[in-house]
C-alpha cells in the first residue's frame, strides 16, 4: 500500500520520457557502423542456425567413405572431412548448438546474477559479506578450469553445459549489479519508497531494477561473447557439445590431428566461422556499451 | 601497513578454505564410485568394495575431507603414484610458458594502450580498442589452429608441437613455445591495452601533467617523465589479475600443442576421471592465482602512498 500516489499525468510523462530515452538508444545504435556490421553477421549465423538444414547443399551427417579428406572443389566448396562429410554443410548447420547454448547460459547467469547483486547491494552488511566471500572463492578459479571439473563430474550434456556456464557467470554479473545498486540505493526515490513503507522486494525489483537496467544490458552482451568463448573452449576440450553434432569447436577438436597431413580445410573454415561469430557479438556489445554508457 | 597485510592474508585464507570445500564437493561428493571406474565394468563387486575401502571413499564425507586436506595432494588413480612430483614438474613447465607469454604481452599491451591514449578518440584508438576487444573473445584454440596451419604446415617455419626434443638448449625450446604463446598473448592483449589506456588518459588529464605543459616541457619529456611513470604502475599490478584467464588459456593451448604442463594434466585428469589428480590440479591453480593477486595487491599498496598511508592510520 503506498501512501503517496503519483498523479496520473506525471506517471504518463515519466513513461513518455522513458520511451524517448529508448528511442535515443536505438537511434544511437543504428548510427554505429560497428553495430550494423556486427548484427548483420550475427543475423546471418542465426538464419543458418534456424534454417541450416534446408540451406546446406548436403546433409551435414551424410558420410561418403570413398570421398574422404577431399580438398575444396566445386562439388564440395569447403572440402570433406575424415568421414567424407561435406564441410560447407557442417559449418552452416554447426552454428545451431552454440547459438542455443550460449544465449541461454548467459540469460541464466544474468537473471541469477541480477537477483544476487540486488540482494547484496540492497541489504549490504551480513548478506553482502557472506555472498561476497563465495563470489571471491568462485572467482579464484578460471572459468574454464571450473567448467572442466564440473562437466567431467556432472556429465556432458547441453543442459549441464548451460547450467554450469550460467552459474559460473552469476558471481561476475552479481558483482556488476551490486556496484550499480550501491549507487542507486542512496538516491531520493529509494528513500521515498522506503518512507512510503514499501517492502524490500518491491523496492529492489520495481524501483531499483529498471534504473540499473543499462549496466545489466551491457553486462549481458559482454557475457554473451564470453559464453560463446567458454562453450566453444569446453567443447574443444571434449567436455561440451558431443558428437555427432556438426558444432564448429567439436569439428576442430576431431580434425586438428590431421592438420599436419595438410588437410587444413577441415579446421580453417570452422575457425573462421567462430572468429566471425565472436567478433560480431563483440562489435554489438562494444556499440551497446558506447551508446548506453555514453 | 602490517595490519592491512594481515587482513588481506586472513581474507585469502578464508577464500582458500572455501575454495577447497567447493573443489572437494565438486570432485568427491558428486560422482562417487571410484573403485568401479578404476577397475572397469567387469570387475567383481567384492573387488570394487575392497578398493573403495582401501581408497577411503566409503567413509563419511567429513572424514574424507579431513583425510584429503591432511594428505594433500594424495595419490593419482591414473598413474598409481604420488601426485606431488608430477604436479610440480608440470607446474614448472606451465610457468615457463606463462612467463614467456607475459614477457611478450606486457610491453605489447602497454604500448598499445599508451598509443591509444595519446590518440584518444582518433581512428587509431578505436581500431586498437576494437581489435583488442575482438581478440579477447576469440578462443585460443581457434587462433592456435590457424597459426599451426599457416606457420607449421604451410610455411614450415615452426614446429607443430610445443615440446622440444629432450636435451635441446634454452633457445631451441623457446622456438617450440613461440606458436603456443601467440594465442595467449592475443587473448590478453585487449585487456591490458585497455587498462594502460585508462591509466594514461587519467594521468594526461591530471593537474601535474597540465603544470608540466604550462611550464613549457616538451611533450615527449612530459609524457615520459610525468605521465607514463604514474600510469604504468597500476597497469602492471592489474596484469596480475589476468593470471586466471592465462591459466584457463594454458589448459587449451597445452592440449592443442601437446605440452605437458598443468593445463594438460588437468585436462587428462578430467577425462580419465582421476579425481584426486583433478582436485590437486584445480586447487593448485586456485592457490597460484590467489598468491599472485595477493602479492600484486600488497605490492600495489606498498608502492602507492595513498593506500599505504590510509592503511597506516
Amino acid at each position: 500500500m503506498s501512501i503517496v500516489d503519483i498523479p496520473v499525468e506525471d506517471a504518463g510523462a515519466l513513461e513518455a520520457g522513458r520511451r524517448e530515452v529508448r528511442r535515443e538508444v536505438y537511434r544511437g545504435l543504428l548510427r554505429s557502423p560497428a553495430f550494423i556490421i556486427g548484427s548483420t553477421v550475427l543475423l546471418i549465423w542465426i538464419i543458418c542456425a534456424i534454417f541450416g538444414s534446408s540451406i546446406a547443399p548436403h546433409s551435414p551427417f551424410a558420410q561418403n567413405l570413398e570421398g574422404i579428406n577431399k580438398a575444396p572443389s566445386s562439388a564440395h566448396l569447403f572440402g570433406t572431412d575424415q568421414l567424407g562429410r561435406d564441410m560447407l554443410s557442417r559449418v552452416i548447420v554447426g552454428s545451431r548448438d552454440i547459438l542455443i547454448i550460449a544465449p541461454l547460459a548467459t540469460l541464466l547467469g544474468t537473471v541469477l546474477g541480477t537477483v544476487i547483486g540486488l540482494l547484496m547491494g540492497y541489504f549490504r552488511g551480513f548478506v553482502d559479506d557472506v555472498l561476497g566471500r563465495f563470489v571471491e572463492a568462485f572467482l579464484a578459479l578460471p572459468v574454464v578450469v571450473t567448467g572442466v571439473i564440473a562437466l567431467a563430474t556432472l556429465g556432458r550434456t547441453n543442459l549441464v553445459l548451460i547450467l554450469v556456464i550460467g552459474i559460473l557467470f552469476t558471481p561476475l554479473i552479481a558483482r556488476t549489479v551490486r556496484a550499480a545498486v550501491l549507487q542507486e540505493r542512496e538516491l531520493d526515490y529509494v528513500a521515498a519508497a522506503r518512507l512510503r513503507g514499501e517492502r524490500a522486494p518491491y523496492i529492489m525489483f520495481v524501483e531499483i531494477l529498471p534504473n540499473v537496467f543499462a549496466p545489466i544490458m551491457v553486462e549481458f552482451t559482454v557475457r554473451l561473447a564470453y559464453a560463446i568463448f567458454t562453450v566453444l573452449t569446453l567443447t574443444f576440450l571434449g567436455l561440451g557439445v558431443q558428437p555427432p553434432s556438426p558444432d564448429w569447436a567439436l569439428d576442430i577438436s576431431a580434425n586438428y590431428g590431421v592438420v599436419p597431413a595438410g588437410y587444413w580445410w577441415e579446421v580453417v573454415f570452422d575457425a573462421l566461422a567462430i572468429a566471425t561469430l565472436v567478433v560480431s557479438v563483440t562489435l554489438i556489445s562494444d556499440s551497446v556499451q558506447r551508446v548506453l554508457e555514453g | 601497513m602490517a595490519r592491512f597485510i594481515l587482513k588481506r592474508l586472513g581474507l585469502a585464507l578464508i577464500t582458500l578454505w572455501l575454495l577447497s570445500v567447493i573443489v572437494f564437493v565438486l570432485g568427491q561428493v558428486l560422482p562417487s564410485d571410484p573403485g568401479r571406474s578404476i577397475l572397469g565394468p567387469l570387475a567383481a563387486p567384492s573387488a570394487v568394495h575392497a578398493l573403495d575401502h582401501q581408497l577411503g571413499v566409503d567413509k563419511p564425507i567429513l572424514t574424507q575431507y579431513w583425510h584429503w586436506i591432511t594428505h594433500f595432494p594424495g595419490t593419482s588413480y591414473q598413474y598409481q603414484a604420488p601426485i606431488g612430483p608430477i604436479l610440480t614438474s608440470a607446474l614448472g613447465r606451465s610457468l615457463k610458458l606463462a612467463i614467456f607469454a607475459f614477457v611478450i604481452l606486457v610491453p605489447l599491451g602497454i604500448i598499445g594502450g599508451v598509443v591509444s591514449a595519446l590518440n584518444a578518440g582518433k581512428p587509431i584508438d578505436r581500431t586498437i580498442s576494437i581489435v583488442g576487444q575482438s581478440m579477447l573473445t576469440v578462443p585460443e584454440f581457434v587462433s592456435g589452429i590457424v597459426l599451426i596451419v599457416v606457420f607449421s604446415v604451410e610455411l614450415g617455419w615452426l614446429p607443430v608441437s610445443a615440446t622440444a626434443p629432450t636435451g635441446s638448449g634454452f633457445f631451441t625450446s623457446l622456438k617450440y613455445l613461440i606458436l603456443p604463446v601467440i594465442p595467449l598473448v592475443m587473448v590478453l592483449f585487449g585487456y591490458i591495452a585497455r587498462m594502460a589506456r585508462v591509466g594514461t588518459i587519467e594521468a594526461l588529464e591530471s593537474d601535474y601533467a597540465r603544470t608540466a605543459i604550462l611550464k613549457g616541457l616538451p611533450r615527449g619529456v612530459m609524457i615520459r617523465r610525468h605521465v607514463l611513470r604514474n600510469s604504468l604502475l597500476p597497469t602492471i599490478t592489474v596484469v596480475a589479475t589476468q593470471t586466471g584467464y592465462l591459466i584457463g588459456g594454458l589448459v587449451v593451448v597445452e592440449t592443442l600443442f601437446r605440452y605437458n604442463g598443468i593445463g594438460l594434466l588437468t585436462y587428462n585428469a578430467a577425462n580419465q576421471h582421476d579425481i584426486p589428480m583433478l582436485e590437486a590440479c584445480v586447487l593448485t591453480i586456485g592457490v597460484v592465482y590467489m598468491v599472485v593477486t595477493l602479492v600484486a595487491d600488497i605490492a600495489f599498496s606498498l608502492l602507492n602512498p595513498r593506500i599505504r598511508l590510509k592503511a597506516a592510520e
